[in-house]
């Protein structure tokens, strides 16, 4: 579902191509990450929209929080494709949680929550409020949790080699439904 | 070299299992617990996790770390009156310094590593427990290794009932464990599954009703929900409702304590992550036993704050 009430980004994409090229041909060679460094300090404010970045399975509840100083006019959130297109994906209202002692959670004294239980399209995402502020992607699927190792119990393992611990951790941590 | 015990003053290998977090004791209390939940973890995915080569590779994955486990636990109860509960002292934190290092001769940077000798129920249920489901899930594919883990869980459950008393760490504050009896219903149930004997599931009864609610979420301090889920499903029906009401207690518990924005069933301690996983695990299997799916969609509120939904919006 589309929504124009979401800004995605204000640049126009030839104007992008120019400038990525510029960027990249006076910055890259001096600058650690070129012109990757300069554009994510273009990108808007990333926190705090704080939820699971690991990943959702489908048809699990799906749940990011967004504290907030005041209440948002546009109470409209958008799940967008973390990729160059932003895509949007899924529509939601955020709904505010009342809680009288909110501040001990982070110092703000809203909350409000970003539902989309019923997106249950595999991909990569974000949460992109009205505003342009957006969250940090997540992974929606069921092997989301795929990448994972025991990373713990191979780190913390004794008298073994670090390097040499490693073929013991191939497991991957799955969810299940 | 050994602290305390009959062979005080010999050298010992304790090598192996995992060092703790940020320095590199080695306590028994906290391995019996991963170990015992790595090997628990194995068995519940049994039926759920999906089928086909993923699904057999995560569960060999999980056998495999519990092994780690289960080795070191067995070095450190090497005869049946012998066990020893950590290796390391507070020394351990007064120096920057290589593990590989330790435990040479005159080396000059470090002295040789205390192992200390003793023993609670505490240590001894839960490591009961664990050699109990080793002694299953091994049976196939190593049946040597499976018979010393069940000889072991049946000699380590022993000295728990010679030694009904919380024996944590050295010096107690680092991990101040106070109950035994949920350890102890829990090595029995597990005991009752790998040997049939109904000694032990009566044991275990009178251990959980001991052992009553935790009051607080499942932990290393705390194995009720654990321990009352296993015998569940072995208990006659007349003493299930009296389990699942231990279980509804502290479910209940931590329902409300997550009437907050991040959904937290913990207030903010050192360990934050380590209870909200604990306050997950006591949800799911109160969920899975009463069908009250309200606690499972908490269990996963908890996870999702490790994982990001907190208000560092960072992974634990």
């Amino acid at each position: 579902m589309q929504d124009d009430n979401v800004s995605i980004d204000p640049i126009d994409p030839a104007r992008r191509r120019v400038l990525q090229g510029a960027l990249s041909m006076a910055f890259g060679l001096i600058i650690p990450g070129g012109y990757d460094a300069l554009r994510i300090s273009r990108r808007p404010m990333e926190t705090p929209i704080h939820l699971n970045q690991v990943g959702f399975l489908p048809t699990e509840p799906k749940r990011a929080i967004v504290p907030a100083e005041s209440d948002y006019v546009d109470r409209k959130f958008a799940i967008v494709n973390d990729d160059d297109s932003h895509s949007i994906r899924f529509v939601g209202v955020l709904s505010e949680y009342a809680f009288a002692d909110a501040e001990q959670y982070g110092h703000y004294p809203r909350h409000f929550f970003a539902d989309f239980d019923g997106f249950r399209q595999p991909g990569r995402y974000r949460v992109r409020l009205s505003n342009g502020r957006q969250s940090l992607p997540f992974p929606l699927g069921r092997a989301c949790m795929r990448g994972s190792r025991h990373r713990c119990s191979v780190t913390f393992r004794c008298s073994v080699a670090a390097g040499r611990a490693t073929p013991l951790a191939r497991s991957a941590t799955l969810m299940t439904e | 070299v050994i602290e305390g015990g009959p062979r005080h003053g010999q050298p010992f290998d304790a090598s192996g299992g995992w060092h703790d977090a940020g320095d590199f004791l080695k306590f028994v209390e906290t391995s019996s617990y991963v170990t015992a939940l790595l090997l628990f973890s194995y068995e519940l995915t049994g039926q759920s996790v999906q089928a086909g080569r993923e699904g057999a590779d995560f569960r060999k994955g999980l056998l495999a770390q519990s092994r780690i486990g289960i080795e070191w636990l067995l070095k450190m109860h090497p005869t049946v009156d012998e066990f020893y509960y950590q290796v390391g002292d507070e020394d351990d934190h007064n120096s920057w310094r290589l593990p590989e290092h330790d435990c040479i001769a005159a080396n000059g940077e470090w002295k040789p590593r205390p192992v200390y000798f003793g023993v609670g129920a505490n240590l001894a249920g839960r490591s009961a427990a664990a050699f109990a489901m080793a002694s299953r899930h091994f049976r196939q594919d190593d049946p040597d290794f499976a018979a010393r883990c069940r000889a072991a869980a049946e000699s380590v459950y022993t000295l728990g009932t010679e030694n009904e008393r919380v024996l944590s760490t050295l010096p107690a504050s680092f991990y101040p464990e106070k109950t035994w009896e949920d350890d102890m219903a829990w090595g029995a149930a597990e005991l009752f599954k790998a040997t049939g004997r109904p000694a032990y599931l009566r044991a275990a009864l009178e251990y959980a009703h001991l052992a009553g609610p935790a009051s607080a979420e499942t932990s290393v301090y705390n194995t009720h929900s654990l321990a009352h889920y296993t015998l569940f499903q072995h208990a006659p029906k007349s003493e299930r409702n009296g389990l699942l009401n231990y279980m509804r207690a502290d479910a209940e518990l931590i329902r409300k304590r997550a009437e907050n924005p991040y959904g937290l069933g913990t207030p903010y301690i050192w360990g934050t992550a380590e209870a909200a996983a604990g306050s997950a695990i006591t949800c799911l299997l109160y969920a899975a036993l009463s069908g009250e799916k309200q606690y499972s969609t908490i269990a996963r509120r908890q996870r999702d704050f490790i994982l990001g939904s907190n208000p560092c919006g960072c992974l634990a």
